[in-house]
């Protein structure tokens, strides 16, 4: 349907007979004169926000000094990347950015979109807003204090879970300083804090289906799965895909408080990714350039991820970003 | 919807209006023309100016013919602050840097931005008398005869533990008079702390120490003094000067975590140590989970103690105020130089001779009155000499934080409205047993170059998750030479090599 | 129109509404936690760390957070940069996002790019301090509001929802000579209300929890804000300040009740908000009229 709307507007640009193409450019521009004058105040706002601080980035490439700034600093050129790359542990913090992000994927970006489609379910309007409002709050409970819980939680020593497996004549383990449990960690608490506020953006997609396409699949003796799997899901799609997109940009970044707060030296050959590393070796030193540099590494292999993914959802269901 | 977003619009611009009308905070009370104004940026233990510290300030201002404004920044994002106040250009008269080895603060004197004092410094007799000689040496931050900041003494303690004494009483130990126990007496209180069950609940649920995560991380073997470890002494090995953790030809540190280890494996020690900050290592003291937790004693009665009894009447605290080495001396070396921070003067400051006069008054007889006990008649009154504090007390804060005298242990006892006198006097002699205990590590906090490349810093969280894997036991303690060996690559060498120079150089004096 | 159920449906609903609501109870456990620790003294705290429930209930914790005497300037900070923030940050979500729907559009393919990169790339703290104090915003309430106010991510998110409506009305508009603006203003925002909302939700929830902007741009503490305090006092245990073993300081560090009560008193006034907007996404919108 959208397709074809499309295909008309440009058939009516095209027909058009051009002099040349100046007058054209101009024509065209006047035609969706409203439009372009929407787009001038976020442009300009980017151009203003983003772009004119941009040249930050030099310092990755410079021995920054803060009382020199960012122009008179002197150049270094690639040492940063080079001893980034060269770095005992770049492998090690590499997969391990790697693999939490991808059980985050796996594991993480679906549990949203799960408990929306489950919240459309509910019956009773009163019942669903309820536990709408609950399970957003964890969202706004920072990571202090949500670590805070789970210390007390999994504690070897006086922890419930512990005192459980006490119970059924089992050992105490340390969770938190065991490298196989660490990462599930991880991956549970940001479940736990994150999928609730996950699903606004899902059941902000679902309100806008059309409650006459589940009508019309009632009658024609649609089940619960069907209408879920042919009218549900089709139609936050489109949500899905644009997040899952952005999501692939962000491939290489976990995040710094959490793994911050939880992790201890003990697991720290599965745990150590690019923030709390750049933490470590650059902000705690003052050494500002060295964690613009793996900032900018962790960006153009996000950037990448981004095209390619953008890229491939254009080709298979010509959905898409741009 | 739209009804009430215009109604959020309209209130939301008359507060904005009416919030940008309202002038800001003044942090200064006198307004003498003739005064010599200037702003001291500065990270104090609370961000509110109470009427309390405004007293003190007053008193300051009046004092020096100053006028003084305080930029407080948030502590946690301090570093952020310092750097942008840097980039801007626009320095206040005074920075107190809360760490004279940061980036930051050698690249501001490096680039002319914090002026030498050291001319200033000459009529200052207050700040020459209660400071540590050690730390004026830090403050050459060029390395030449130059200093670049007013220290911000800090009393150097080499702190006890403090330790439930109910406890001692029904595992039926006692501690002697001057609390200093040998290494075997302290174990044996561990040992009775974790298996005799102390708390009497008939439940195998106690610990002897609480240990938590240091800055790197990781966890760090105790008692360290006991196996002679001092920080960077005099040394008739290879090198003139040399830190015992470091030497490679010496088994001191080996035999600490040997120690270390040996105890945690006996489960002496709270097996979450390594995962639980310090916060929580007391909260889990204050539980009754463990009995043993290094503490400074003037915490004792306020921190510890109102809370424990509320859980359980029957508490009683007591004080270790060291562990006896070999030679049954106690003492330990204190990594500090003696400061805590400094306050560096920058090229915007008309009149430094001011300022530094301005903090020597505050070492002075009067001044320093004022900063420990805080301002006649706000604080406290005074009945036949004596000073009465009152509730407010508690609100001195800021002014406490500014400077310390070297030798003043009396500054700590920060629990002023109690009246019990022979507490307070146990606890006085702690606090300077602590002080007596405290012997300087002769590095004086010098940073050097070695010690600021990438891979050496790398290397530390190596070296922190070797020793944590140590103490709980998944590594042998003979991992640690091989960890002490890439300590060496990774450019310890430089440092020790760069260290003995320093060393050398300053006592050479 | 009422749907017949079936005993099948029934069993199915009953099965939805437990599995959700246990779900929620999972979610609620450390808000619970956190009110209960926050009106209990702390050596309750300490007898029973995980307790859901108040014991020897006093508001010691709440009196301790409001003597603090920037707390109520920070409360009128806080919602004055949220409320013109979120008014501002929407309007120019609809506006950007409007024309960025249109896939035909000349240049909307490079305008999406130019903005996605945006959210990969920035030039950190030192630049943009530059710009703002160039801008005569430093140290002034504006220099919260406006640097947060337009995200790549609410634009997408507003651009992806604006493509999903249905043509039909839009076009018979074009076809009558209707302006884009009309277009925008009369048809596509009234059928927008569920993103309309989320958006919304999304910017004041992004204001109120920001707090490095505060950091750098604020030097007067008048002009603190909720989240900058909050911060203050839950995270003061790991300040620069008490680096190292200075074990004297440490009487300085709140306690549990002192830190969760202050959460509560700066969370709770956003927690409000969602139930209002939340009409807007539970029912649903009839698109029948615009088919038809």
């Amino acid at each position: 349907m959208s397709k074809s709307s499309i295909c008309s507007n440009q058939l009516a640009l095209y027909t058009k007979p051009k002099s040349n193409a100046l007058q054209s450019a101009v024509q065209y521009i006047k035609k969706n004169f409203w439009l372009y004058l929407l787009l001038i105040p976020g442009v300009a706002y980017f151009l203003i926000f983003h772009y004119a601080p941009m040249y930050g980035i030099l310092i990755a490439f410079k021995d920054f000094d803060v009382v020199k700034g960012v122009w008179n600093s002197s150049w270094i050129g690639l040492d940063n990347f080079t001893y980034l790359f060269k770095s005992k542990d770049f492998f090690n913090i590499l997969s391990n950015s790697i693999i939490i992000s991808f059980y985050r994927l796996f594991f993480g970006f679906p549990a949203p979109i799960i408990l929306a489609i489950l919240l459309n379910e509910v019956r009773s309007n009163t019942y669903k807003r309820t536990i709408q409002t609950i399970l957003y709050l964890p969202h706004f409970i920072s990571w202090v204090v949500i670590t805070g819980i789970i210390y007390v939680f999994l504690s070897p020593s006086t922890g419930v879970v512990n005192l459980m497996i006490n119970e059924f004549g089992g050992k105490s383990i340390a969770f938190l300083q065991e490298p196989k449990y660490f990462r599930s960690i991880i991956v549970l608490s940001g479940i736990w804090k994150e999928t609730g506020w996950g699903t606004i953006v899902y059941l902000s997609a679902i309100t806008s289906i059309d409650v006459e396409q589940y009508e019309a699949a009632f009658i024609d003796g649609a089940n619960r799965l069907q209408t879920i799997l042919y009218i549900t899901l089709p139609s936050i799609m489109s949500t899905i895909v644009v997040l899952l997109i952005l999501r692939m940009g962000n491939i290489l970044r976990n995040g710094f408080e959490q793994i911050f707060l939880l992790y201890n030296p003990m697991v720290y050959n599965v745990a150590d990714v690019f923030e709390t590393y750049s933490y470590r070796v650059g902000i705690l030193e003052g050494r500002f350039s060295y964690s613009t540099a793996v900032g900018i590494f962790q960006s153009v292999v996000g950037l990448i991820f981004i095209m390619s993914s953008n890229y491939l959802s254009r080709k298979v269901n010509d959905a898409g970003l741009w | 919807m739209k009804k009430v977003l215009i109604g959020i619009l309209v209130a939301s611009l008359m507060a904005a209006l009416f919030g940008c009308r309202q002038p800001n905070v003044d942090t200064s009370l006198t307004d003498g023309s003739s005064a010599y104004e200037f702003k001291i940026f500065g990270v104090f233990a609370s961000p509110t100016i109470t009427d309390v510290d405004s007293a003190f300030v007053k008193m300051m201002e009046e004092a020096n013919g100053i006028k003084v404004n305080l930029e407080i920044p948030p502590t946690t994002n301090y570093s952020e602050r310092l750097q942008i106040m840097l980039a801007g250009g626009d320095y206040p008269e005074v920075i107190q840097f809360v760490d004279v080895t940061n980036k930051a603060y050698i690249d501001a004197v490096q680039n002319g931005i914090i002026i030498p004092i050291t001319d200033y410094l000459k009529t200052a007799e207050n700040l020459n008398k209660y400071s540590y000689d050690i730390s004026w040496d830090t403050l050459k931050t060029k390395d030449d005869s130059d200093i670049y900041a007013i220290p911000r003494t800090s009393i150097m303690r080499a702190d006890g533990y403090v330790v439930r004494e109910d406890w001692l009483d029904n595992v039926g130990l006692t501690l002697p008079e001057n609390g200093e126990v040998t290494l075997d007496e302290f174990t044996e209180i561990l040992k009775r702390f974790t298996l005799n069950d102390p708390d009497s609940d008939g439940k195998n649920n106690t610990y002897g120490f609480g240990c938590n995560q240091s800055s790197l991380g990781g966890i760090d073997p105790i008692a360290i003094n006991v196996f002679g470890i001092n920080g960077w002494q005099e040394d008739d090995g290879e090198f003139s000067y040399m830190h015992k953790k470091f030497d490679k030809n010496d088994n001191s540190f080996k035999n600490a975590l040997e120690y270390m280890s040996s105890i945690y494996e006996k489960g002496f020690i709270d097996p979450d140590s390594a995962t639980i900050t310090r916060k929580v290592a007391q909260d889990r003291f204050m539980q009754g989970i463990t009995g043993v937790l290094p503490a400074f004693a003037g915490n004792i009665d306020p921190v510890f103690a109102p809370t424990m009894k509320k859980i359980n009447p029957n508490v009683k605290l007591t004080y270790i105020t060291g562990i006896k080495d070999a030679k049954g001396k106690v003492q330990s070396a204190v990594s500090g130089t003696g400061i805590w921070g400094a306050y560096a003067i920058t090229k915007s400051a008309k009149n430094p001779q001011k300022i530094v006069d301005s903090f020597d008054w505050m070492l002075s007889d009067e001044g320093w009155d004022a900063v420990k006990y805080g301002v006649k008649d706000v604080t406290y009154h005074e009945e036949d000499g004596k000073k009465i504090f009152n509730k407010k007390f508690e609100q001195h804060i800021i002014a406490r934080d500014f400077v310390r005298r070297n030798n003043d242990s009396d500054f700590f006892i920060t629990d002023r409205l109690v009246d019990d006198v022979a507490r307070t006097t146990q606890v006085s002699a702690w606090v300077d047993q602590c002080i007596k205990n405290a012997i300087p590590s002769m590095d004086r906090g010098y940073i050097t170059k070695a010690s600021q490349k990438p891979e050496f810093i790398d290397y530390q969280v190596t070296m922190s998750e070797v020793i944590t894997k140590i103490i709980l036991g998944s590594l042998p303690v003979s991992a640690y030479d091989k960890a002490i060996d890439g300590w060496y690559k990774a450019g310890g060498l430089e440092l020790v090599e760069e260290m003995n120079e320093y060393i050398k150089k300053v006592e050479g004096k | 129109m009422k749907l017949r159920r079936t005993n099948v449906d029934f069993i199915v609903d009953a099965i939805i509404a437990v599995v959700v609501g246990l779900i929620a109870w999972i979610m609620l456990y450390p808000f619970l936690n956190v009110v209960a620790v926050a009106f209990s003294d702390y050596s309750e705290y300490l007898k029973r760390p995980l307790m859901i429930w108040p014991r020897n209930i006093n508001f010691e914790a709440f009196e301790y957070v409001f003597s603090n005497p920037l707390i109520l300037n920070c409360y009128k900070n806080t919602v004055i940069i949220t409320a013109l923030g979120t008014i501002g940050g929407l309007f120019l979500t609809v506006v950007t996002a409007y024309p960025l729907s249109k896939r035909h559009l000349k240049g909307q393919k490079f305008v999406m790019m130019f903005i996605v990169f945006t959210m990969l790339f920035n030039g950190g703290l030192i630049p943009k301090f530059y710009l703002i104090k160039s801008l005569g915003m430093l140290d002034t309430l504006w220099a919260l509001i406006i640097p947060g106010m337009l995200t790549s991510f609410n634009i997408i998110l507003m651009k992806n929802f604006f493509e999903g409506l249905p043509k039909g009305l839009e076009e018979a508009a074009k076809i009558d000579g209707a302006k884009d603006i009309y277009i925008l203003y009369k048809i596509i925002i009234p059928l927008s209300m569920p993103i309309i909302a989320t958006i919304a939700l999304f910017i004041a929830v992004s204001y109120w929890n920001s707090f490095f902007n505060a950091v750098v741009y604020i030097r007067s503490t008048s002009k603190w804000t909720l989240q900058l305090l909050l911060r203050e006092i839950i995270m003061t245990s790991n300040a620069a300040l008490l680096q190292g073993t200075n074990f004297a300081e440490e009487k300085l560090i709140q306690t549990q009740s002192v830190k969760y009560a202050t959460l509560i008193v700066v969370i709770l006034p956003i927690l409000c908000l969602y139930p209002f907007l939340q009409k807007y996404f539970v029912k649903g919108v009839t698109l029948g009229a615009v088919k038809g």
